[in-house]
């Protein structure tokens, strides 16, 4: 994760800051703020002797070790906890009653509750939800690291994914169209964005899914 | 009522300014010069140079994220990201402890890479056996590269390149010794090594800013540094005299036990297990 946002920055020219460790103190995340209320999430073990033990290997952790770093998923937000617990109900699926939590570098515990689970929704290429339950804290508002020639980005231009647009749309309950999906023909998954940025133009980040391990 | 000011008077202001300061800074180095000779003397040494200061003390442990948060926690002293190592496979954050100390908190950041022998780090392992983090080891600074090599060439060694690179900016780079093929790193049998950061000192570790957490206290520095060993081994190892590192005997294996950092609130202590080998 350390080195990982650093070649990211490199790469887009992006920034990002230290999103602090998840509450089990394993995994730690980098966040790169996309604008306009979106985030990439970059999402690492700090604990790697924890894995040793394969119950603490969080489910993507055989799909990085063969495919190296990849797209895990992408996360769709709602306003409100009702919301979130409809889309939970459709789904089959009980909402955790203990929210992820993120520690932040100066101890902000920022709480956020989703459904369906990863495994029932990311880990098969396609979306889950998330609430967060102080949106002012919310990650994509938060300022990244300065370091030289950073681009401002300014929102997601275009998401790539496999799968076809009928099984996307099906999955989301939303009218076809309504989001900026390519779709690729491959597995369900997330292969690349597309950003803009401040300046114009946009930047690509592609990346293997994690659906194709 | 305000004064014209003409740029040629501003630019002999400016001029004046700065001498002043090169004229200062100048002076203190012949100071500190003078009074390592003094000192160097006084200890039978016969090297002219200023005595070696500490730098930073390490601590090894499996999860740098939640060993610095709970420092942090614990003793109120704040900290910052400081980056990636050099092999890329361990992450570390800074814990500025004022006077131009700090503490580095390190830890194994890649898994895949802990099955590789040649990656791991050598207090990785016993960070793990103690199921804590762990004093690794203590670094002392010295003003020039002309003193770091004459410290590695007294060891048997060479001074080696150094680096991490933190989120926000280029790589931290400094050199230390004594390292090389025929001798034992020094932090495993507990003695302390040396580094010069040439000229860049003026973006240390110590000095650069934490992250803003409640509650926070100001470090003021390191008020003693409890070692292992005794104060005649540390003597020979150091050629310089222990005092002047405000350092403390406990008599246990070589090693680092212990610091106690000055803060705007009185004294905070941090003890852990040595990760000293012997064997």
């Amino acid at each position: 994760m350390f080195y990982g946002a650093h070649r990211l920055r490199l790469e887009t020219t992006l920034s990002f800051y230290d999103g602090g460790h998840v509450l089990n103190g394993d995994l730690a995340n980098r966040i790169f703020p996309l604008g306009a209320n979106t985030y990439l999430e970059l999402n690492g073990i700090v604990d790697a002797h924890a894995m040793r033990d394969a119950k603490n290997r969080p489910w993507w952790y055989d799909g990085v070790q063969t495919l190296g770093e990849c797209f895990t998923g992408l996360g769709f937000r709602v306003d409100t906890f009702d919301e979130l617990q409809a889309i939970a109900r459709k789904k089959g699926y009980t909402i955790a009653k203990d929210p992820t939590t993120r520690i932040w570098p100066n101890g902000y515990a920022m709480r956020v509750f989703s459904a369906p689970g990863p495994r029932e929704s990311v880990a098969n290429g396609f979306p889950m939800w998330h609430w967060f339950e102080d949106f002012p804290m919310h990650p994509s508002g938060q300022p990244p690291s300065t370091a030289p020639k950073i681009t401002r980005p300014d929102g997601v231009a275009w998401i790539e994914v496999g799968g076809t647009a009928k099984e996307m749309y099906d999955w989301l309950d939303m009218p076809a169209g309504t989001l900026p999906f390519r779709f690729n023909g491959r597995p369900p998954g997330l292969y690349a964005i597309g950003v803009k940025t401040m300046r114009g133009g946009e930047i690509v980040i592609r990346r293997p899914s994690v659906t194709e391990y | 009522m305000t004064h014209k000011i003409s740029r040629r008077a501003m630019l002999r202001n400016t001029a004046a300014l700065t001498t002043g300061v090169v004229a200062a800074t100048t002076a203190k180095l012949r100071a500190a010069d003078a009074q390592g000779a003094a000192r160097a003397t006084a200890t039978g040494t016969g090297t002219a140079t200023a005595p070696a200061v500490l730098d930073h003390v390490h601590i090894g442990c499996t999860n740098v994220y939640a060993t610095a948060f709970d420092l942090m926690k614990a003793t109120k002293i704040g900290h910052y990201d400081g980056g990636f190592g050099t092999n890329i496979v361990t992450g570390q954050k800074t814990m500025p402890l004022g006077g131009g100390v700090y503490l580095e908190i390190e830890s194994v950041v890649d898994p895949f890479a802990t099955s590789d022998a040649r990656l791991r780090p050598w207090w990785h392992a016993r960070a793990v056996s103690m199921k804590s983090p762990v004093f690794s080891g203590v670094c002392l600074r010295v003003n020039t590269m002309d003193e770091l090599k004459e410290i590695a060439k007294r060891h048997g060694g060479v001074a080696r390149l150094n680096m991490h690179t933190p989120s926000d900016g280029p790589p931290v780079k400094c050199w230390e010794a004594p390292h090389g093929p025929n001798i034992r790193n020094p932090w495993e049998t507990g003695q302390p090594t040396w580094c010069c950061w040439e000229n860049r000192l003026y973006s240390h570790p110590s000095g650069q800013p934490v992250v803003n957490a409640p509650g926070l206290v100001v470090p003021m520095g390191v008020a003693w540094i409890e070692m292992g060993g005794t104060k005649a081994q540390m003597q020979a190892w150091l050629d310089q005299n222990p005092d002047d590192l405000k350092m403390k005997f406990n008599g246990k294996a070589p090693g680092v036990y212990a610091i106690g950092v000055k803060t705007d609130v009185g004294d905070v202590e941090i003890r852990r297990p040595s990760a000293t080998r012997t064997t």
